[in-house]
């Protein structure tokens, strides 16, 4: 128990990160901002996902003379895949709220749903 | 050459709509990127029914990618439960991307529209990747290929509240996503692969621990936003009643349904129902399952868009497939398998006559198409006669759902919960109703713009098409049936 | 040999014949009718060649043991045979009627009124409870537009109220039922002896209360809400819809259901039987109290047809075979009394623009054909010679006194002596009240009069008739006495 800080440090730093993200996708309204939630939420992740790859004095899998202990390069490999992908989800998010932006004129969603329902009646 | 191919098959199937995708942006004309749409969804179906004759016979394709075998490599698995979904969401796909070809309701500025196509194909192979692949972390990778894909397409609709829609389903389904992600990671944390087969079979070794459970609560969280599980729901009626008529006829057969096929996987296959139930999964999905079925056909009553009315019904039905897969049983496994494939059709079938309403009378609002029904037979008769199959009369492919799905419920011995199923039933045909005396008996309140162009042949061919199917699984049901039958022996199969 | 299943397709047949021929009137009344009388002579044909007619026609096979099927019974013969008689007549009624309505949905109503009697004829002849069920929500659908044929504010109120209670019940009731049955029993066909024999009795007695309660059609209370407010429809409606084919396809799905789902040897030891059997007693006498307060004749007629509903469901409870003659009798007895009332109702409206009774004196003498034959059609609903009403009564009061309730034998004789009362209070207040001033004479065209003369007539003929009937239902008795 004495161990449970810092022996999981990692997964305390995970934790904390992700709940942090998560707190800033539900609780900001401007939508920049909740892009910046979700990479820190991702991030959060990732970080599992790569210090579970990490052994005790493993050093970085190449073999060559003298090591014998290597650490996981398989979560490396995912996360790296990982990463693209989140990058592609934060591109396609930003690329939307420009859209939003040019349609709407403003990023924050408050200010979006606040306005008298403008319901296009008969669509041309 | 030909036999070669053959043994190809399962990458086939993800690899063709991937380049074709890569080629519709490189050619960039409308037509070619049209031609290629139609001339891909076809080769798709094909491979899927292919792919269909080759595992009837053997039982299971075992496809290692690149050479490597699994568990190391990544490998492509076939079984009967994988055809049955991917032929499923080929026809579905091949028959709105003829709707497609109509008129499509969106905002695509010029030489935008072969970006569309390939947005198309790539969510198609994504969600294809979804169901063939056998290993863990492809699923993901697969499903954010199709998801953002999927964002695109959204945002494509007419309305700028599209983008809105777009936007907050991307928020959600990231973080669904990465729940996903996380559940992986736990379970490579615990067993050391990401083979599926190989998962299951080490965490059957190995029992459930801390890790195991709660790599399963994240999942079925992950998978309950992508599938719209009813609290999880939220972005599923602004993203299909503001995107484009054809892609919303495309999501509304293909997206949640490939998501309810990875629950199902993962919950039975992968945990066993043994360890997915020494947790109460099966309680919180039924509890979610009649939350939905029973709430959102009452907030569906209560809808002002037709769009969106149907989408609150497709939240409605997906609970019918998550209380069988809750189930746990072989049964409730067939019942969820015969409900995905039958509410394909019938939703694909009501939102391409929903599409054709709103392209001819210009309006979605429901007050306002008082007496259309007399202007416009055809989409309203086949609205009427999906609307009867979401209600589940006899002589409908749902009958036979609900009867299956009931007898399950039953064999399970939870009889009661036929009473909430019935009763969705029954609010399902409130909301129908609803429409059906506004569309045939309420006077026509505003003169409505409505043009009267002919029906074109892409309009009216697949939705003919659609309609038989309807018409003819709702009086044989023997091979749906049959074949959910064979699908949920080989997932049960393999569990254990 | 013609299939049994032809009976149910000619006037789905006819129904799309007349949308095809919806732009020349003259040949859409011809498609009518020839409709009408097509599907009499099938009928008519199964009932003459009873013996080719042994085997069960499976017309969809769904799922391996739910399939859409035909077979010809006794009490389904009886049924059918009644619709078959009455529809062609109706028709010619429906077209004069509407004519002098001027109706210009015709096309619409007729086509609709084929699928309803398509439905009504797949219920007779249906095999199983499946193809009973789907015939039964088919009926439903199809008649809710005839229901709110003049689209009115009130109509669709009314459409509204008839499709919630018949969905309502049907749904949650009785198609819980016929999946309970489906599951536990051993097989969803009508067989005689039941499907029931091997569950447990707790499950019958729930079965009995789903089934009782989940057959709306046949307005056992408090399920009878629907019947008075369809009366917005049209006449022709009302009397071939509403007073045989929709509420007759409610009794008869009960008497089919007791008889060949659950068997009499079971039903009768079922303890909750004595008890759910005073829900329908109750319904005869309650709906006949509210029938005398009824000044609308329309409205006083619906309330009738519930109280004569429930002698049928009370007679199918009975669950003896004196009780099941009477049933059967019942059902042809008080269609073709019934049918006369409506049809007189209709053409008192069309013809005098009356719909209040108490504005009816001294109406008879200016339209002495249309209260005769109201006149005629009260015996038999009340039960006096010379109309086969009597006969039925008969079988239903020996079938009471078979079970050894006496209680519920004076129910039926007390709900019988106030039909006399409300019944014949019409044309007796019609011909020997003083008219408020003098009147013309007012009686309608011979198409209008025609069919209301035709089916009085055969009420008194039934009278003459009711042994053959009785011998077609002793026969169904017998079968099940050795099954």
């Amino acid at each position: 128990m004495t161990d449970a800080i810092p022996g999981l440090f990692n997964y305390w730093v995970a934790i904390g990160l992700f709940v942090c993200g998560l707190v800033m996708i539900l609780d900001s309204r401007n939508m920049i901002r909740k892009m910046v939630g979700l990479n820190m939420f991702q991030s959060a992740v990732f970080l599992l996902f790569i210090t579970m790859g990490k052994v005790e004095n493993g050093h970085a899998p190449i073999l060559a003379d003298g090591i014998s202990r290597f650490s996981n390069p398989l979560p490396h490999v995912l996360i790296l895949t990982a990463i693209v992908v989140g990058v592609a989800t934060t591109a396609v998010g930003l690329a939307l709220v420009v859209r939003i932006r040019r349609a709407y004129g403003t990023v924050d969603e408050d200010e979006i749903f606040d306005r008298p329902e403008v319901e296009p009646e008969i669509v041309p | 050459m030909i036999s070669s191919a053959l043994k190809h098959l399962p990458v086939l199937q993800v690899v063709v709509p991937l380049l074709v995708a890569a080629l519709c942006v490189l050619a960039g004309s409308r037509f070619l990127a049209r031609t290629a749409l139609i001339l891909t969804a076809l080769v798709m179906l094909s491979i899927s029914l292919m792919l269909a004759g080759q595992v009837y016979p053997d039982g299971v394709i075992s496809y290692a990618l690149g050479g490597w075998p699994p568990p190391w490599g990544i490998e492509y698995r076939i079984d009967m439960l994988t055809v049955f979904v991917l032929i499923t969401i080929n026809l579905v796909n091949l028959a709105a991307a003829v709707f497609a070809l109509g008129r499509n309701d969106d905002n695509l500025g010029r030489g935008a529209h072969a970006a569309f196509y390939a947005a198309w194909l790539l969510c198609m192979a994504g969600l294809n990747g979804m169901v063939v692949t056998n290993d863990a972390f492809n699923v993901f990778v697969f499903l954010e290929i199709s998801s953002l894909a999927t964002y695109v397409l959204i945002g494509c609709g007419r309305d700028p509240r599209a983008l809105l829609a777009s936007y907050r389903y991307l928020v959600m389904g990231a973080v669904g996503a990465t729940f996903i992600l996380l559940s992986i990671g736990l379970l490579y944390m615990h067993t050391g692969t990401l083979n599926l087969t190989d998962l299951a079979q080490r965490i059957d070794a190995r029992g459930a621990n801390r890790t195991v459970i709660m790599a399963l609560a994240f999942l079925i969280i992950g998978l309950g936003i992508k599938c719209a599980m009813m609290p999880l729901h939220d972005w599923l009626p602004n993203a299909y009643s503001f995107a484009p008529n054809s892609v919303t006829v495309l999501l509304s057969g293909t997206a949640t349904k490939v998501a309810l096929y990875v629950l199902l996987r993962f919950v039975h296959d992968l945990f066993g129902v043994d360890h997915a139930l020494s947790v109460p999964v099966d309680i919180v999905l039924v509890a979610c399952a009649i939350s939905g079925m029973l709430v959102a056909p009452l907030i569906a009553l209560r809808e002002s868009n037709l769009k969106r009315m149907f989408a609150w019904s497709s939240v409605a039905q997906i609970s019918y497939i998550i209380l069988a897969i809750g189930l746990g049983t072989g049964a409730g496994v067939a019942a969820a398998l015969v409900h995905l494939f039958n509410h394909s059709i019938i939703k694909v079938a009501v939102f391409m006559a929903v599409g054709i309403l709103i392209a001819r009378t210009g309006t979605a609002r429901i007050r306002h198409l008082g007496s259309v029904a007399h202007t416009h037979r055809f989409a309203c008769y086949t609205l009427l006669f999906g609307g009867l199959g979401l209600i589940g009369l006899p002589g409908t492919p749902g009958f036979v759902s609900k009867w299956v799905l009931v007898s399950a419920v039953v064999e399970r011995g939870w009889w009661w919960l036929a009473i909430p199923v019935l009763a969705g039933s029954l609010a399902s045909a409130a909301y129908v109703w609803r429409i059906v005396e506004i569309l045939w008996a309420k006077p026509a309140d505003i003169p409505l713009q409505q043009t009267r162009s002919p029906l074109a042949f892409v309009e009216w061919f697949p939705l003919v098409v659609v309609m038989g199917l309807v018409l003819w699984f709702g009086l044989h049901a023997s091979l749906v049936t049959g074949w959910a039958g064979l699908a949920a022996a080989a997932l049960t199969g393999n569990g254990s | 040999m013609i299939p049994v299943s032809a009976v149910v397709l000619i006037p789905l047949l006819g129904a799309i014949g007349i949308v095809l021929a919806r732009r020349h009137v003259g040949l859409r009344n011809l498609v009518l009718v020839l409709t009408g009388i097509g599907n009499l002579a099938m009928v008519g044909h199964i009932a003459l060649n009873l013996s080719g007619y042994q085997e069960v026609q499976v017309l969809f096979e769904t799922l391996p043991g739910l399939s859409i099927a035909f077979h010809v019974e006794p009490l389904g013969l009886v049924f059918g045979l009644t619709a078959g008689i009455l529809w062609p007549i109706t028709s010619i009624y429906a077209v004069s009627y509407l004519d002098a309505c001027r109706d210009t949905h015709q096309t619409r109503f007729h086509a609709l009124f084929c699928v309803a009697i398509g439905s009504a004829m797949g219920i007779a002849f249906s095999e199983n409870l499946f193809t009973l069920f789907l015939f039964y929500e088919m009926l439903t659908f199809s008649t809710w537009p005839l229901v709110t044929h003049s689209r009115t504010r009130e109509a669709v109120s009314a459409g509204r109220v008839y499709l919630g209670v018949l969905l309502a019940s049907s749904l949650l009731l009785f198609l819980l039922a016929i999946v309970l049955v489906g599951n536990y029993g051993s097989g969803l066909s009508f067989v005689p002896g039941g499907q029931l024999a091997s569950t447990s009795p707790a499950l019958v007695a729930v079965l009995l209360v789903l089934f009782v309660f989940g057959i709306g059609k046949a307005a056992v209370m408090p399920l009878h809400r629907w019947l008075p407010r369809a009366m917005v429809a049209p006449a022709p409606v009302s009397a071939l819809l509403h007073a045989v084919a929709v509420v007759k396809a409610g009794v008869f799905s009960m008497l089919k259901i007791t008889v060949y789902i659950f068997g009499y040897d079971l039903l009768n030891v079922v303890f909750l039987r004595d008890i759910l059997i005073w829900f329908p007693a109750a319904t005869v006498l309650v709906a006949s109290f509210i029938a005398m307060r009824q000044d609308d004749i329309k409205a006083r007629l619906a309330y009738s047809t519930v109280s004569q509903l429930s002698y049928i469901v009370t007679g199918a409870l009975m669950a003896n075979s004196l009780a099941l003659i009477g049933s059967g009798m019942h059902i042809v007895m008080h269609a073709f009394g019934k049918i006369t009332l409506f049809f007189c109702a209709g053409a008192i409206m069309i013809c005098s623009g009356k719909k209040y009774i108490s504005d009816m004196n001294g109406l008879g003498r200016s339209m002495p054909w249309t209260f005769g034959a109201f006149f005629v059609a009260s015996l038999s609903i009340a039960g006096l010679p010379p109309t086969g009403g009597v006969w039925s009564k008969w079988y239903l009061a020996l079938g009471a006194l078979e079970l050894g309730q006496v209680a519920i034998l004076g129910v039926l004789m007390l709900s019988s002596l106030m039909n006399v009362y409300y019944l014949l209070a019409v044309p007796l207040r019609a011909f020997f009240l003083p008219a408020p001033q003098p009147q013309a004479r007012l009686e309608c065209r011979p198409a209008l009069i025609g069919p209301l003369v035709l089916t009085a007539l055969l009420s008194c003929a039934l009278f003459f008739l009711s042994g053959d009937l009785q011998g077609l239902l002793a026969d169904l008795t017998r079968r099940m006495a050795s099954p």
